[in-house]
């Protein structure tokens, strides 16, 4: 199993009155390697808290969280931080690009975190902006890039560290359906090449695209 | 050197502002420069007039109508006077290839005043008199050093030799009552001169004529009447009413407190420009790199999700600050050499001082903000970042 998760809880404390809320409570849930998950639910159910959790983003204030058979529910925050970067590859809804530097430094980012030699960073990130037919793009900045265009180098970027896992927070969000498509597409072909993808969404035609749908509702998961 | 990277990214991206930044922090710089020549100037004043011969002490600032031997002769016989100072001056002499000031002090100034000397001894040691040089105690600017010799031009035209006993300390500052001594106009520019100098006693250069072309009367502009030890005020005060006809006479310890006085007075008011003007610079800095590390933040967030964790960022804005304060401390090396410090000013130890608060200054105005930000990033909620970036903010 490359993701377990057992009794996961999440609390936060409102920062106006300190009000304890309760984001996730008792997720239950087993993802196997080379799945291609979607985790739908209303506003506000926990999905992108879930999601922070199984990115290694944040720490669960409860139950365990098994990657590849390892408890990483208890590493520190430096450990986190070198399993995110090895692990997982992140594509969010609003991009999360540095929008004054070009596709090709973007892309080359989570290299400068690992252990990469810094002379290899850029033919690294040209190879993964090539995979995705966007080498043309490289040396543009992304401030003027589309917004298609601006997801499939937050793709690139993503697997320039060739990850086991893909995590998107609404992924086609932001996008037009011609561009949702493609996004899409993308993905089913990392897919079919052995990654793991996790997919937040409220879009019913891309957690149709999955193989499995899980819903989410007050921080319990309601179907799987 | 991941970290090193990052903060120069981090640098580069803010090009414009870190600019207008060290600008910023350059002209306060300058500012500095200014506020700190004013004061070490005020403060060696005050010093220098304080070494000045005090007690028991008139200043009568002659009027130019009377022979001042003729008024020596009449003020020496009153009961109350020990015995005259006066100083014979003159402002274009050569030494050592160097223009400067000569004076000759009496016995009576010699005996009183001592200025502060870096080495040797002051005039009053008459062990290095005799033969054919004229002891003297000289700046450290004539290049002399102990023991040497050097022939000078005199007034008259003639030329002497002198042998060096005694090195002033620096920044230079000796007695030399070129101005007046009225307490409405006295400053310490009126008795204390900075210039290069050579100062020696008047018998051994030959007496007061030296200082006039054959036929001129040599000119004092302040005579110094000492009195006899415990002269009762009564007295003092019959005596300066007589003196009165001859000059202005004003007892020396209240124009060295009225002096000390107006010097507090504005140093005082330096120290409030300083401080006005101080605020407005950190006010100024401070609101550029809030701004800066506000728009850091999101770029730490990116950094943060795609495996970052907060030590490494804290570490890279820590490196960001340091290399801000080297940009930035290099450039007023520079400004120093371009002459905006005013660094000719001051004498090289003061020079060190001031680069040396410089640096203080520095490292204070940069890591204040720096270590917010660090602290911010390192207690603050993550989600809180990683939310707003999921927002497109």
């Amino acid at each position: 199993m490359l993701i377990e998760l057992s009794g996961i809880e999440k609390t936060f404390k409102t920062r106006r009155d300190g009000v304890v809320l309760k984001a996730l409570a008792g997720i239950e849930l087993s993802i196997e390697k080379g799945e291609m998950v979607a985790v739908k639910g209303p506003s506000g159910a926990g999905k992108s808290t879930l999601l922070h959790i199984i990115g290694c983003l944040d720490k669960p204030t409860n139950g365990v969280y098994r990657l590849d058979g390892a408890d990483v529910s208890k590493a520190s925050h430096a450990e986190l931080s070198k399993i995110r970067n090895k692990k997982f590859g992140f594509v969010m809804q609003h991009f999360a690009l540095v929008e004054e530097d070009s596709a090709l430094q973007n892309v080359g980012i989570p290299l400068l975190f690992g252990k990469t030699p810094f002379s290899q960073i850029d033919a690294l990130a040209m190879e993964r902006l090539r995979q995705l037919g966007i080498e043309n793009l490289a040396k543009q900045k992304v401030s003027k890039l589309s917004g298609g265009e601006k997801q499939r180098v937050a793709i690139a970027r993503a697997l320039v560290n060739q990850p086991e896992i893909i995590l998107a927070d609404e992924p086609t969000g932001a996008l037009d359906t011609k561009n949702s498509i493609m996004i899409m597409e993308i993905f089913k072909d990392l897919n079919a090449q052995g990654k793991t993808i996790i997919i937040v969404t409220h879009e019913n035609f891309v957690a149709d695209a999955c193989n499995r749908i899980i819903t989410i509702s007050d921080g319990r998961i309601i179907t799987r | 050197m991941a970290i090193v990277l990052i903060a120069l990214k981090l640098l580069w991206k803010r090009k414009l502002t870190n600019i207008v930044l060290i600008v910023q922090i350059l002209l306060s710089v300058i500012m500095l420069a200014q506020v700190f020549v004013a004061i070490e100037d005020y403060l060696d004043n005050l010093q220098a007039v304080n070494e000045l011969p005090v007690n028991d002490t008139i200043v009568l600032s002659l009027f130019d109508y009377y022979d001042p031997e003729y008024a020596a002769q009449q003020i020496l016989s009153s009961p109350q006077v020990d015995s005259i100072g006066r100083v014979y001056m003159n402002e274009n002499t050569f030494c050592n290839n160097m223009p400067c000031n000569l004076a000759a002090y009496n016995e009576s100034i010699i005996s009183r005043y001592s200025p502060g000397l870096q080495s040797g001894s002051w005039l009053s040691d008459r062990s290095s008199a005799g033969g054919k040089t004229v002891p003297a105690v000289v700046s450290g600017e004539i290049g002399l050093k102990i023991g040497d010799t050097a022939d000078i031009g005199l007034p008259d035209g003639k030329t002497c030799r002198i042998a060096v006993v005694g090195i002033l300390k620096e920044p230079t500052q000796y007695f030399f009552p070129s101005g007046s001594a009225s307490p409405e106009y006295f400053s310490a520019e009126s008795v204390i001169s900075q210039k290069p100098v050579i100062l020696v006693r008047d018998t051994d250069l030959g007496g007061p004529s030296v200082f006039a072309p054959p036929s001129y009367t040599p000119v004092i502009t302040n005579m110094f009447i000492f009195l006899k030890p415990n002269t009762d005020d009564t007295n003092i005060d019959t005596a300066m009413r007589k003196w009165s006809k001859y000059g202005e006479a004003t007892p020396m310890i209240s124009l060295v407190s009225t002096f000390n006085k107006n010097t507090e007075q504005m140093i005082g008011g330096t120290t409030i420009m300083f401080v006005v003007f101080l605020s407005l610079a950190v006010i100024g800095v401070l609101s550029n790199n809030v701004i800066q590390s506000l728009r850091n933040r999101r770029l730490f967030a990116v950094y943060y999700l795609l495996g970052m964790n907060w030590k490494k960022g804290a570490a890279a804005e820590a490196c960001r600050v340091g290399i801000l304060i080297i940009i930035t401390m290099l450039l007023t090396l520079v400004i120093g050499k371009l002459g905006l410090l005013m660094l000719t000013w001051m004498t090289p130890m003061r020079a060190f001082l001031f680069y040396g608060i410089v640096f203080l200054y520095l490292v204070v105005m940069f890591t204040a903000v720096g270590t917010g930000f660090i602290i911010k990033l390192v207690r603050d909620d993550l989600s809180e970042s990683l939310k707003d970036l999921q927002q497109g903010e």
